[in-house]
């Protein structure tokens, strides 16, 4: 019975933190890519990305065998946006 | 000693299951209002029987400027400056200008056929074209589609979140069903109802799973992009100020300033001879009278195969064209193409008519497959009395065989609320559709599983064949029938063959429970005499 419930948890821990991964990912991402002609590409394409960095992250992170690697890798891939985020807020 | 770990492919299972079993739920709510949506236009033809007005610009004598001066001559400066024109497909030709500060102004109703003034109205903005209490019916369909009937910027959460569920519901299905091309050739088992269940379940999945990925991809991207994304992306991209990515993305071109106001015709008469075949439908004059003038024509061109709109800015001093705007942004970019294709793809309108069929057939197969989840788990449950197994039969059965007599149920309740003028229509409709939902729900619970399917589908397919029925009673009964255009006629057609299909399903299903249990019996014993 504790099972079932652990792994509930987890699940329940896995989206909602992925949720957050990914908005810092899709919003840092907006800092390296190319504008392009218009101005709107380095905005649009995370934009429209969000909904698949989230489920990447989210079946990654509960679905893969070594959990505890994929939670290091999701965490470092999140540290280098929120990084992107700071430099383009401060300039 | 602990546990050994459970298997990737068994987590994500149990994950399937889980969210399968709200996504089942709810997202049936989303998925099959959806479904009605993509055909929100006919619909609306449907429910609002008005005669179709033809376009105004091939009215005899048709003037914009003559338009213009006739609408403004008589009114104060600060309401020169901000002035539409609409023509709706179809509707009249309404010209509105206003004082964006005051919020106040002046609008005036054309007949397109013979440019005479119908209706003038003066006063807030917000008085001037009140919704017609018919279009109550189409607007909850999208309302539940966007919203689930739930208030403001929670009700866009909602389903956001039942878009990303979807979503990672389908990632997790797929690694748990692990499809293979003999299970995706195989046709359900009919032995059991369980058997089938799943089978159908896997085989439908697997097929519409493309389709599923690009509307749970775009939904959710719909739904979050303005609570969520838009404030991110703004405060690390445009340093914290929304409005400007909204300008960004918009790219409205301003004039350089000058002396002067152009001629509305020649602008027009531009904006045509560019767009072959096409019909106005709108156009804005901003800052007109002053050296910031302009005005932007929108066009629609209308074919089977998709429909295309074009909008032009000009410059309201020299009337020469600033900018033939693309979908997003100032110029033609990649985001711009693929944020134009995330539009098309979600709504159905790729390929116009035939997409738009494909997404409809597509979205009632998703339903089945979402229902179908449900039901596998209700059919799975060891105890049948227990309070979850019941529940969960409720919420199968209304939200798959149920939703139809929900639907009827809100119809019938437009229409007595549109002719008797009792309560507003869009109350009653709520009120209808969620009743409907309830009771079709409390038939899961107190009946068992297969007879509470047979029952519902009965209840639907005959409740459907009503649904022209209730369109006429909004629209002032009989008569409406001769104000019935060929397209109405095609969805009180489609209504018919809904129903009756639902009927000889459950007709068909229970002619085959009856053949089994005569096998299952077998042959009368010959009487000794």
């Amino acid at each position: 019975m504790s099972r079932p419930r652990s792994l509930a948890r987890q699940a329940v821990s896995c989206l909602t933190v992925s949720l957050l991964f990914a908005l810092v990912v899709v919003s840092g991402a907006t800092q390296y890519l190319p504008p392009g002609a218009a101005n709107i590409d380095h905005v649009v394409v995370p934009l429209v990305a969000f909904p698949l960095v989230w489920v990447a992250f989210a079946t990654y992170t509960f679905g893969a065998r070594d959990r505890r690697r994929a939670w290091l890798v999701a965490t470092a891939i999140t540290m280098v946006h929120a990084a992107f985020i700071a430099h383009g807020v401060s300039s | 000693m602990s546990p050994p770990p459970v298997s990737p492919r068994k987590r994500l299972y149990l994950l399937h299951r889980w969210i399968g079993l709200v996504v089942g739920s709810l997202g049936a709510l989303v998925l099959f209002s959806g479904t009605l949506a993509i055909f929100a236009a006919e619909l609306r033809e449907w429910s609002v029987r008005e005669p179709l007005r033809p376009p105004a610009i091939d009215a005899p004598g048709f003037d914009l400027d003559r338009i213009h001066r006739s609408v403004v001559e008589d009114l104060d400066p600060p309401l020169h400056h901000h002035v539409d024109f609409v023509q709706d497909a179809g509707g009249l030709l309404q010209v509105t200008a206003l004082n964006p500060e005051t919020g106040t102004g002046v609008a005036v109703d054309f007949d397109p056929a013979t440019l005479e003034t119908i209706e003038r109205h003066e006063g807030p903005a917000s008085e001037f074209h009140p919704a017609d209490p018919r279009d109550a019916l189409v607007d909850f369909v999208i309302d539940l589609h966007v919203f689930l009937s739930i208030p403001g910027a929670l009700g866009l959460l909602t389903t956001g979140m039942v878009g990303l569920g979807l979503l990672i519901s389908l990632v997790s299905g797929f690694v748990a069903h692990s499809p293979t091309w003999a299970k995706m050739k195989r046709a359900p088992r009919t032995r059991r109802s369980r058997l089938w269940f799943g089978d159908w379940h896997t085989l439908v999945g697997t097929w519409t799973l493309p389709f599923a990925l690009v509307l749970a991809t775009t939904g959710a991207f719909f739904s979050m992009s303005s609570i969520v994304l838009r404030p991110a992306i703004s405060m690390s991209a445009f340093h914290g100020d929304p409005n400007a990515l909204v300008q960004a993305l918009i790219a409205t071109p301003v004039p350089p300033p000058g002396p002067g106001q152009a001629s509305l015709d020649p602008m027009l008469r531009d904006a045509l001879s560019r767009n072959e075949r096409a019909q106005l439908r709108r156009v804005q004059l901003r800052d007109w009278g002053t050296p910031e003038a302009r005005a932007t024509l929108t066009l629609e061109t209308e074919h089977w195969t998709g429909d295309t709109r074009h909008v032009l800015t000009y410059d309201g001093h020299e009337g020469q064209i600033l900018r033939d705007h693309p979908y997003l942004g100032s110029t033609p970019s990649f985001g711009g193409r693929v944020l134009h294709l995330v539009d098309e793809l979600h709504f159905g309108t790729l390929l116009g008519l035939p997409t738009k069929l494909l997404w409809f057939l597509s979205g009632l197969a998703l339903c089945g497959v979402a229902s179908a989840g449900l039901l596998v788990f209700v059919s799975r449950q060891r105890d049948p009395s227990a309070l979850v197994t019941r529940v969960m039969r409720g919420l199968a059965v209304a939200t798959s065989v149920g939703l139809p007599v929900a639907v009827v149920l809100g119809t019938a309740g437009w229409a007595l609320a549109c002719t008797t003028g009792a309560w507003p229509p869009a109350t009653a409709v709520r009120v209808g559709f969620f009743a409907g939902l309830a009771f079709m729900g409390v038939v899961g619970i107190r009946w068992a599983l297969r007879p509470a399917l047979l029952g519902a589908t009965i209840a639907s397919g005959i409740a459907l064949c009503t649904m022209p029925l209730w369109a006429l009673l909004a629209n002032g009964g009989p008569s409406a029938v001769m104000r019935a255009e060929t397209g109405t006629m095609l969805v009180d057609v489609a209504w018919w063959i809904a129903g009756l299909g639902m009927v000889a399903c459950a007709g068909r299903a229970m002619a085959r429970r009856r053949a089994r249990a005569a096998t299952h019996r077998g042959p009368r014993p010959a009487s000794s005499t």
